[in-house]
């Protein structure tokens, strides 16, 4: 159940919040891009171990609007299509390194964590 | 910080939802498109990559419709669930709702119908341009030493031995208007009573007599016609013009421009109607209600002549000695009041010194400036303190209500914690629930209001109605105020609120499962039975302070009524007669008197009729000097004394007991003997011994 007030807490809806930490890492590290673009760059990384419904991505980019992580702009894509291409902002880059950090943190404590689980 | 950037987004976005839709729903159906054709460039038929492009989008309808719900604030469609939800609840407990709702709309509508009739009594301000710059004039002087002696008009005895006054004569008015250089131009006015003849029908009407220069202010322009200029004011006796209130041309001419051109008699003196005020314009001298006809001062000697005892001249235009016209000024740019009333007041004491005689020993009044902004605010004596009274028991009882209501909702929070924590095991959002629990709440607060402006609107209109008596309208009317409404309906609508979302909030923070395994046992909570136990006894006290000033009130009601006023109260009827000079000179309105004394005896049921001057707790007396036989009459050093002038068989018909002497009699006429009576009271401290005897001689 999806729930306005949680997911920005980032504590209890963690999958929602990799998505959000992902597509942020995206935009940060390619630069402007598409929804589209953003989809086709996360499904090239994730190499089918998360199947992904493509519209989530733009519910998350609304999230990360919302929070002025991200800022928008509508632009001629190469095939000249009209198209919304979305870049990170300043705010975002900090919440990007917060949220990177908070990450490799977690994921070194579940780490440890479990190497010991298979040393027992 | 982030949920305010949040709630800024949403809010912007609420101004552009549909263009927000239109464009996600572009994008949409863009990146779907370039999906489909990247499938079809792997080699997929066009029908078959369609499909397996939406499949591997997703569902798009839910997509937008949570996009629409993370946008606003909330869709109508999940508000009106919300509203339909809470309207089943309540109707499923009616006792709660009834309680809730009559509690609500109580306390609004008695707060809004006590807290505007305050509003109205006391903080309205005259209807005219800019009137919080006019300024009353007023005076004080010593009790029995100020110079002024003869007065037509409110004097109030103050506590340190002074009295305190807001007439002037018309000579000290010209003289104060003619060298004025603090205040921008005064303007004087009187009320009073008149017999009149309006449309062949004889009424009794309130009349402002006004100086020519009172309409000048910019205010709002007549209905009809024109209002009283300089001109009309010019010449005693000259302008026989009349303006008529909107009340009067309303009641008299049903709102017709004919009205305009027509006569009204004045005291048996023809005027014509040359205009109608502004609705809403009530004259000067009050804020309540407006006199019904504005005529202008030079007409004084025709419409209100010899009103006054010891006057042989109808006029009081170029008398000095009688104080009896009420003026206002404007302050003006660059004068402080202080400078102003200083100004004022040495002019006063020049033009009394020049315009009466000052013997030694004889104070003369000194003139202070006051707020001109309510009239002469006549109310303000009468009503300040019953009116605080008031104020702060409906403020007490508006504060009971918010109590109950807090209860009210708190005892319906704990009872349904139980379902709270279902709901929020099956995994229904916190915010899902707090919206649930405010769409109760308002819905509560809204029938509560609704009632209230109910009770508030009637309530408004009894007040008058209560107040009313058979022989006076009622000019009373108390309008109904949306700012006080929304103040009181305001406040118990956020108690309401507020304690209806305090428990959604404790559950929403409580541990589910602690909440369902806590309401299954019953074990009560302690900190939420603390709350409302305090809540309890705060609602116990209040209505014991309630209960108790209530019975107090009621007993000094019943004391009043049961109060010794010195002569009979019961059976007695009054009728008031003022007879116009002009028909009844001297002596004849004493015949009018006994006339109509006679013609009233034969009446069936009428036991007894006497005419008298001044009646007795009717709002009303007089006063005159007073010197003793034996003592010689000074003018400033004999005491004012209440007096009244009675007929023949007054002491009989009120059922004053005679304790020495005689009453009145037939023989008592103007050639006998001059005879009068005094109180008992006053015969044992005013008297001096030698001479109880009935007679006493009254001052040239």
């Amino acid at each position: 159940m999806a729930n306005g007030g949680a997911v920005y807490s980032g504590k209890s809806e963690v999958l929602q919040g990799t998505l959000d930490l992902m597509v942020l890492k995206t935009l940060h590290a390619l630069g402007p891009l598409y929804g589209f673009g953003i989809a086709r760059r996360i499904e090239q990384l994730s190499e089918d171990v998360l199947t992904l419904n493509e519209g989530e991505v733009y519910t998350s980019l609304l999230r990360l609007k919302q929070q002025v992580w991200i800022d928008s702009e509508c632009e001629t894509s190469e095939n000249n299509r009209e198209a919304r291409f979305y870049s990170i902002t300043g705010r975002g880059r900090k919440q990007l390194a917060v949220e990177t950090e908070n990450w490799e943190r977690i994921a070194g404590v579940i780490g440890r964590v479990l190497w010991l689980e298979r040393q027992g | 910080m982030r949920s305010l950037r949040i709630f800024l987004a949403r809010l912007r976005a609420f101004f552009s939802l549909r263009k927000a839709g239109a464009e996600l729903d572009e994008e949409l159906e863009t990146h779907l498109s370039l999906l489909t054709e990247r499938f079809v460039r792997q080699g997929m038929e066009p029908e078959e990559a369609a499909a397996t492009a939406r499949r591997q989008f997703g569902n798009g309808t839910m997509l937008r419709e949570r996009h629409r719900e993370a946008r606003s604030f909330v869709s109508f469609a999940v508000l009106w669930r919300d509203v339909r939800y809470g309207a089943r609840l309540l109707r499923k407990g009616p006792g709660f709702t009834a309680v809730a709702v009559i509690s609500l709309a109580l306390a609004i509508g008695v707060n809004t119908t006590i807290f505007s009739l305050a509003r109205q009594l006391l903080y309205e301000r005259l209807d005219v341009w800019h009137a919080r710059d006019l300024r009353l004039l007023a005076w004080t002087g010593s009790r029995g030493h100020v110079v002024v002696h003869d007065m037509w008009g409110n004097w109030n005895d103050l506590a340190d031995g002074r009295v305190a006054s807001n007439v002037f004569s018309y000579p000290v008015y010209e003289q104060l208007k003619a060298d004025n250089r603090v205040l921008d131009d005064l303007f004087a006015f009187k009320d009073t009573s008149m017999n009149s003849t309006v449309g062949g029908e004889a009424q009794r009407v309130q009349a402002e007599m006004v100086s020519g220069n009172y309409y000048s202010a910019p205010t709002a322009p007549p209905q009809l016609g024109r209002s009283i200029q300089p001109s009309d004011d010019s010449t005693p006796g000259q302008g026989a013009v009349v303006v008529i209130s909107y009340g009067l041309w309303e009641r008299e001419f049903g709102r017709s421009p004919a009205a305009l051109g027509q006569i009204i008699k004045l005291n048996d003196v023809p005027l014509t109607i040359v205009g109608v005020n502004p609705r809403g314009f009530t004259g000067a001298g009050s804020t309540l209600s407006s006199p019904d006809v504005f005529v202008p001062l030079a007409m004084q000697p025709l419409v209100a002549p010899g009103m006054l005892y010891g006057t042989d001249d109808p006029s009081l235009l170029a008398n000095t000695s009688e104080w009896w016209l009420n003026v206002i000024g404007r302050v003006k740019r660059g004068v402080s009041e202080a400078q102003a009333q200083a100004a004022l007041n040495t002019q006063l004491a020049a033009i009394v010194r020049a315009t009466m005689p000052v013997p030694p020993g004889a104070e003369i009044p000194y003139l202070e400036l006051g707020d001109g902004s309510r009239g002469l605010f006549e109310q303000e004596r009468e009503y300040v303190k019953p009116i605080t009274v008031l104020t702060t028991l409906v403020g007490l009882v508006l504060l009971l209500a918010c109590a109950n209501i807090a209860n009210l909702m708190l005892a319906r929070g704990a009872q349904r914690q139980r379902e709270m924590s279902v709901r929020m095991a099956l995994g229904s959002g916190r915010m899902r629930i707090v919206r649930q629990m405010l769409a109760e709440s308002l819905l509560l607060a809204a029938l509560g209001g609704t009632g209230g402006l109910l009770a508030g609107y009637f309530g408004g209109n009894a007040i008058p109605k209560l107040m009313e008596n058979t022989w006076q309208r009622s000019s009373l009317h108390i309008d109904f105020n949306w700012t006080v409404f929304a103040f009181t309906a305001g406040i118990t609508i956020l108690t309401g609120v507020l304690f209806g979302l305090a428990p959604a909030f404790a559950a929403a923070r409580s541990e589910v499962a602690l909440g369902l395994k806590e309401t299954a046992k019953t074990t009560p909570r302690r900190r939420r039975g603390m709350g409302g136990k305090a809540l309890v006894g705060f609602q116990i006290a209040l209505s014991t302070l309630l209960v108790i000033g209530a019975g107090l009130f009621i007993r000094t009601l019943a004391g009043l009524s049961a109060v010794d006023v010195g002569f009979r109260t019961d059976h007695l009827l009054l009728v008031e007669i003022d007879p116009p000079v002009s028909r009844y000179p001297g002596g004849e309105d004493i015949m009018l008197h006994r006339r109509l004394e006679e013609k009233f005896a034969t009446i069936p049921g009428v036991e007894l009729v006497s005419a008298t001057a001044a009646a007795y707790l009717a709002d009303g007396s007089l006063r005159m000097d007073f010197a003793p036989q034996g003592k010689t009459y000074d003018r400033n050093e004999s005491p004012l004394e209440d007096f009244n002038l009675v007929g023949d068989r007054f002491f009989a018909t009120m059922g004053i007991p005679i304790v020495a002497g005689r009453a009145f009699g037939p023989q008592d006429t103007r050639s006998s003997a001059t005879v009068g009576s005094s109180t008992r009271a006053w015969h044992a401290h005013g008297f001096p011994a030698r001479i109880r005897s009935e007679n006493f001689s009254e001052p040239a």
